[in-house]
């Protein structure tokens, strides 16, 4: 799907419009550099290891803090369906917090627990559970009645009602619920990682970027801003996408996309 | 045939946007006390007064990189800045140079007060918050480490970028063991008996040093000497202002940084904060930064100097 090849045709005329730009001279090369200097740049940055040292940083970080998040955030939703308490803390806590940017909350969570990488996974959890929460308990929400009524007919315990009901009841709003949680979460850590980094070690994707900026690189500035574009393509049309059809298939809703 | 139509207009509206402007200067500042003399500058209006007619327009920006984008986009003449970021860029082919110095100022190392003696003591898991590399807090800490230990390069494992606030909260909470900093959030530090400086800018310098210096576009003066002469002057005429009526550069600059009056004027006069137009310790930070790598061999203190 990714690469079927016409929907990407237009890249070309994009690229010979950028070199064509670049061939004016209407900008300094450090304002606008042609592709072929992006394109080198981002292959020396490969080669060097500091690239794949960035993307690996920080798809460990959205892993990590993504985990924890998603069951949290799953527990939140399916607690709040059986006690009214619960609810009622869940929803207040998440109209309050939702809203509020991760990177907000940067300084406090510095002068709480310190600086390090659990900074940069506490940030990303904030960011991912809120959303994912609310997705996942509309969901629970949106069960037919009926179906919960046919499994206390037929006796189901509490288990196996979560198990054969709630659970893949729940399934296409916690993959959307994911998927929201992915781009809340790959901007949360390329934010917070323009915030502060460690020097010397070096950092994730958006410290990468940030680097290059800091030491006017703006070919390598770019190339690190075009993985950023291919990464959340491939974790779409790789993960996502495929995934989505899947369920949607299965619910019986879809179709195969073409 | 249309879209080609837009698109040229486009490209021409983009660059119709880097042309000369006479009669206006456009500056940029950053926060800090180092900047002292451009409030006095703003408040009593000397460039104006030189250059009747003049249009002064002042930014404030949070960083030295956001400086020189904005003089790359076009839209700044002159930016105040410390002396590496501006090699940096020098370095990397923008063409602008150094016109003048603007202050030294007291920077420095601060740790917990009697944890260590020497820079070879800090730990390798102990952190220690900077604004960013290649700022002149890191090359002065990596100039110290050379000195102390031969190895600039020793303590890079341990450096944190963070905003000079960040920093603070962050020595303060003990998120941080160290904190290479400058004024005001310097002082604040010292101040604290929990802390003391470990080493300062000028230890790791060998020499004085001009902290902040002003940086003119060389298209700017080219098109403007006059101007430029008389931006100058009023650079001079606002430092001399600082030294020689005190009591209203303290109204101004309260003003101007929101700060109690007394306080402004234990730190502004405190020892350390010299004001002057003169550049110290250029050549120092170019042979420096050229031997660890930072800025290639084509740079000369003839060359970045006006």
């Amino acid at each position: 799907m990714l690469l079927k090849g016409r929907s990407w045709i237009w890249i070309l005329p994009v690229l010979l419009l950028w070199e064509g730009i670049f061939r004016l001279n209407l900008f300094s090369p450090l304002v606008f550099p042609s592709p072929g200097q992006v394109f080198l740049r981002l292959w020396q940055d490969l080669l060097s290891g500091e690239l794949p040292r960035g993307i690996l940083f920080s798809l460990s970080i959205i892993l990590i803090s993504l985990i924890p998040a998603a069951i949290l955030g799953f527990l939140m939703a399916f607690l709040s369906l059986r006690y009214r308490w619960v609810d009622s803390l869940s929803g207040k806590l998440s109209a309050l917090a939702h809203p509020l940017p991760g990177i907000a909350l940067l300084p406090l969570f510095i002068i709480w627990t310190g600086l390090g990488f659990h900074t940069l996974v506490l940030i990303v959890i904030h960011s991912v559970i809120w959303p994912f929460y609310i997705n996942v308990r509309s969901g629970f929400r949106e069960i037919p009645p009926l179906w919960i009524e046919v499994g206390r007919n037929n006796g189901f315990s509490r288990s196996r009602e979560f198990f054969h009901i709630y659970l893949p009841a729940s399934l296409p709003s916690v993959l959307a619920g994911l998927k929201i949680g992915w781009a809340r979460s790959w901007r949360a850590v390329i934010s917070a990682e323009m915030i502060f980094g460690t020097i010397g070690t070096g950092g994730g994707l958006g410290w990468f970027i940030y680097n290059k900026r800091i030491f006017m690189d703006t070919p390598g500035m770019i190339g690190g801003l075009l993985v950023l574009m291919l990464i959340g393509l491939l974790v779409e049309y790789g993960l996502f996408r495929p995934w989505e059809d899947r369920v949607q298939i299965r619910w019986g809703r879809g179709h195969v996309r073409t | 045939m249309k879209k080609t139509a837009l698109l040229i207009s486009l490209i021409l509206i983009l660059t119709g946007c880097s042309g000369k402007q006479d009669n206006t200067i456009r500056l940029a500042d950053q926060y800090g006390l180092a900047y002292a003399p451009l409030q006095i500058m703003k408040a009593r209006g000397f460039l104006q007064e030189l250059h009747p007619g003049i249009t002064v327009e002042w930014t404030r920006l949070a960083n030295t990189a956001a400086i020189r984008e904005a003089v790359l986009s076009g839209s700044l003449d002159a930016g105040f800045m410390g002396i590496p970021p501006f090699l940096i860029s020098r370095d990397k082919g923008m063409e602008w140079k150094i016109a003048a110095g603007l202050s030294r100022a007291p920077l420095g190392l601060v740790v917990s007060a009697g944890e260590y003696t020497s820079l070879a003591q800090i730990p390798r898991g102990a952190k220690i918050a900077l604004p960013q590399p290649g700022s002149i807090q890191h090359i002065l800490l990596s100039m110290a480490c050379e000195e102390q230990t031969g190895d600039p390069q020793l303590l890079d494992e341990n450096l944190i970028a963070l905003k000079h606030p960040d920093g603070l909260n962050a020595l303060f909470s003990g998120a941080v063991q160290g904190h290479f900093t400058s004024p005001p959030y310097l002082f604040q530090e010292q101040d604290d008996p929990r802390f003391e400086v470990l080493v300062s800018g000028e230890e790791a310098m060998g020499e004085p040093f001009t902290f902040i210096a002003a940086v003119v576009t060389e298209e700017f003066r080219r098109d403007n000497e006059e101007l430029y002469r008389d931006f100058l002057d009023a650079l001079d005429m606002s430092i001399a202002f600082l030294d020689t009526n005190r009591e209203e550069s303290l109204d101004i600059l309260s003003t101007a940084y929101h700060m109690d009056r007394e306080e402004l004027e234990e730190q502004l006069y405190r020892s350390g904060m010299v004001f002057e137009s003169s550049l110290r310790g250029l050549d120092r930070f170019i042979t420096f930064m050229q031997a660890s790598g930072y800025i290639g061999d084509g740079i000369s203190e003839q060359e970045v100097c006006f």
